[in-house]
């Protein structure tokens, strides 16, 4: 605890320069991690088969949780340095102030703290008083009691001697408080760095936006503001404010549209680092389950039984087991994404370029953005909106959709640089059945992605670039609401299996005119239309896109896939157009009314292989990603 | 698959005609502690690479020491009275030896992920000559 003294003469701007150098520490770490896993692991990483490179691999990979550990833990004791010196200012100012004001009326501050002064009275005695801190009831406290005393002076003293006892407490509270949190920064021993050291970390983390939370205050990170308002507010901080508010609050600027990628990759790759440990280490905590089935011990049948253990286990841990299983399989896909950076699948193929998290957290059904390459430095960007089911679990897939159309339209870019995005920024539906029929799903998801859009456009550095929006399925539903709720700021819109896009026209989408492309496979189930009696469905352009939702042979428009509905009223009679039905046209994408190019996609089975290599749905997408325009081949 | 196309997913770029020329690589420096030296075989050069920078983070954490022991030179005695500088004491050597580990870490990677190289690329060239030896030199897959 400092005496006023120690206050006075404490030089704050050594802590300041303390904090410069762990700074640097943790920023050299941070670069140093990336040189681990783009310089080392991409290199050796499956270079050769065999337990000398599987080890030479984990011990890389150690040295990088390393760098990632260092980066956290030294850039929270630099914060802490740095709050610190800052909110001690405060009293050390208010402990001058009052020692100035006792020099300037020539009182005596005693090293205990009290004041001696002169009496100032016309009936008291001359001679000297002493002030402290504190003063007794009945009076009020300090100054209080100067009022109606004999003696001008004793006021005056009791108020100097308040304010330094007052200095000297705001000083202690803020330097225990300090002191508390960064012995909890205390490295542990070793070169391993355990999922309860990340962990830890983590709740480092948390201690200190708790202990500095005064100092670097996270109101002052733009919530709900435009990614053009987010980029001015980042634009203007000291690059150390923006590494503070990078590691204290690493899942709010990992969030934060307008930003640099680069920034939000590091953020959101420390929030993946400790939630990844910290989920390993809850599974762990959840006993084994038991053997499932067990025979019947009566020996009757059935042969074999339920284990009653196996129930009682299912019925304590078996949500959080799936719920942990199911986090830990899409952190695994992203980390197995990062790890595939340098690597090409083919011969003669370009390496995968470096991953770029750019969204990462486990709400919900998880949500997570990643890009194949710099979005801010890329020539065409391509993001992806995956459809109905998607979610964190399940992210591997789509983040493979996405290198392989990196691929592709990476060979078709005359070395211009690409950058595809996967997407999951909204809350799909889960169920084709429950769910998808819904819109609030794309209602909800719309806004985020236009900000997301427009968070890419703010933090690319030099003229504006070609980017393409594509969605597959429930996706490019959500992209058709973010152009009818908001402004989709595209360049080219592609969607493939679309159950239609809220909007009736390709001229609704914000894009150019003509910049709309639709797929549609032959077989793909959703889509095919489902005939019902009466004629209300047109089986060649729509239908129903997603069946068993309802028998009803007029349901509620809107209820059911979400593509704007054209009735056709025929009144021509059968004999003469060989029809006479009149018929309810569902505007999805790939109807010649929508108007949107409705492209080839020989090869391309199902509702899911879009993306499968060697498909003109691929490649059409890939030209359309690098504007090559004339090559697109349509149905 | 066949050897050159091994070749080429292993480590990108063109397979060698026949046998593995020796290949120069610009900017490497010469291996610490004799052996390798420029003059490498290709196949040896992403494990060659890896090691260097595992050298070159050496280098880096080297100077993390050494600015954390200049950062926080002359605090405690500019701040007395004040725990957290304590504790800013007490922390600083655990993250000395901290980066005192991984400093050394990167040296030992430097060393055997540089060997590492050198004996896969003698495996690999003992088994491009065995099969050499067997059968003729695969055809050259036309384009990319």
């Amino acid at each position: 605890m400092p005496t006023w003294q120690q206050l006075r003469d404490v030089k704050l701007s050594e802590y300041t320069d303390a904090a410069d150098g762990w700074g640097k520490v943790s920023s050299r770490a941070n670069a140093d991690k990336d040189r681990v896993d783009n310089a080392m692991f991409a290199r050796i990483h499956d270079t050769q088969e065999g337990d000398a490179a599987k080890a030479a691999c984990d011990e890389v990979r150690q040295l990088s949780r390393n760098y990632q550990y260092l980066h956290t833990e030294c850039g929270l004791i630099r914060t802490a340095l740095n709050g610190l010196a800052t909110e001690l200012a405060a009293p050390q100012n208010k402990l001058k102030r009052a020692l100035e004001d006792a020099a300037n009326l020539k009182f005596t501050v005693k090293p205990d703290g009290s004041v001696e002064y002169p009496t100032d009275s016309f009936v008291l005695a001359p001679g000297s008083n002493t002030a402290q801190d504190g003063a007794p009831v009945p009076y009020a406290p300090g100054a209080g009691e100067g009022v109606g005393s004999a003696d001008a002076n004793k006021g005056k003293a009791e108020d100097i001697a308040q304010r330094i006892g007052d200095a000297v407490r705001e000083a202690t509270e803020i330097d225990s408080r300090y002191a508390a949190v960064l012995r909890k920064l205390k490295a542990e021993p070793g070169l391993t760095v355990s999922d309860a050291t990340l962990a830890d970390a983590a709740a480092d983390t948390r201690a200190m936006q708790e202990a500095a939370g005064r100092y670097a205050d996270d109101g002052k990170i733009p919530q709900g503001k435009s990614p053009q308002e987010n980029a001015a507010w980042w634009n203007g901080l000291t690059q150390e404010q923006r590494d503070e508010y990078a590691t204290l609050y690493p899942a709010s600027v990992g969030a934060l549209d307008g930003i640099p990628s680069a920034v939000r990759d590091d953020a959101n790759r420390m929030v993946l680092a400790e939630t990844r440990a910290q989920a390993q280490l809850d599974f762990n905590a959840i006993p084994k389950p038991p053997q499932e089935y067990i025979q019947n011990p009566s020996g009757q049948y059935p042969a074999v039984i339920k284990n009653p253990a196996y129930r009682q286990w299912e019925e304590k841990y078996g949500d959080r087991y799936a719920e942990l299983t199911a986090r830990k399989k899409g952190m695994d896909a992203i980390q197995e994404r990062f790890d595939r950076s340098g690597k090409s699948e083919r011969p003669g193929e370009r390496p995968l370029p470096e991953a770029y998290l750019l969204g990462f957290d486990t709400k919900g059904n998880g949500h997570a953005i990643v890009a194949n390459g710099n979005p801010d430095t890329a020539t065409h960007t391509a993001m992806y909106v995956p459809g109905t089911t998607s979610n964190l679990e399940g992210i591997g897939g789509d983040i493979k959709r996405m290198e392989t159309l990196w691929r592709a339209s990476d060979n078709l870019a005359n070395g211009q640089s690409v950058s595809t995005i996967t997407w999951l920024g909204y809350d799909a539906p889960q169920s084709i059945v429950k769910d998808a029929p819904f819109s609030h799903y794309a209602d909800d998801g719309a806004p985020k992605l236009n900000a997301f859009v427009d968070g890419l456009r703010a933090s690319h550095e030099g003229d504006r670039t070609h980017m393409t929006v594509t969605g597959h399925s429930y996706g490019s539903t959500v992209i058709g609401s973010a152009a009818r709720q908001g402004h989709l700021d595209a360049d080219d819109i592609f969607v493939a299996g679309s159950p239609g896009m809220q909007v009736g026209s390709a001229t609704d989408l914000d894009v150019p005119k003509g910049h709309v492309y639709a797929a549609e496979a032959d077989s793909d189930p959703y889509l095919g239309g489902l005939h019902l009696p009466g004629g209300v469905t047109d089986d060649k352009y729509g239908g129903f896109n997603i069946p068993f939702v309802t028998s009803d042979p007029v349901p509620d428009l809107g209820g059911w896939g979400h593509a704007p509905k054209k009735v056709d009223i025929d009144i021509l009679p059968s004999w003469m157009d060989g029809d006479g039905e009149s018929v309810v046209k569902t505007l999805t994408p790939t109807n010649p009314d929508f108007g949107a190019h409705v492209v080839a996609t020989d090869g391309s089975r199902g509702h899911s292989g879009y993306w499968d290599n060697g498909t003109e749905s691929l490649t059409n997408q890939a030209r359309v990603v690098t504007g090559r325009y004339k090559e697109v081949t349509y149905q | 698959m066949t050897l050159n196309e091994a070749w080429t997913e292993l480590f990108g770029g063109a397979p060698p005609q026949q046998r593995p020329a020796a290949m120069t690589l610009a900017g490497l420096p010469s291996a610490p502690g004799g052996g390798g030296g420029a003059d490498l075989k290709a196949d040896e050069a992403p494990w060659h690479a890896a090691g260097n920078t595992a050298g070159e983070l050496r280098t880096s954490t080297g100077t993390s020491l050494t600015d954390l022991d200049s950062a926080n030179d002359g605090v405690t005695g500019a701040t007395a009275g004040f725990d957290s500088s304590a504790a800013l004491t007490e922390i600083l050597g655990t993250w000395k030896t901290r980066l005192t580990a991984v400093r050394d870490e990167c040296g030992r990677l430097e060393g055997s992920l540089k060997a590492a190289g050198r004996d896969f690329g003698e495996r690999e060239d003992a088994t491009r000559r065995k099969i050499a030896a067997e059968a003729p030199v695969p055809p050259q897959k036309k384009g990319n």
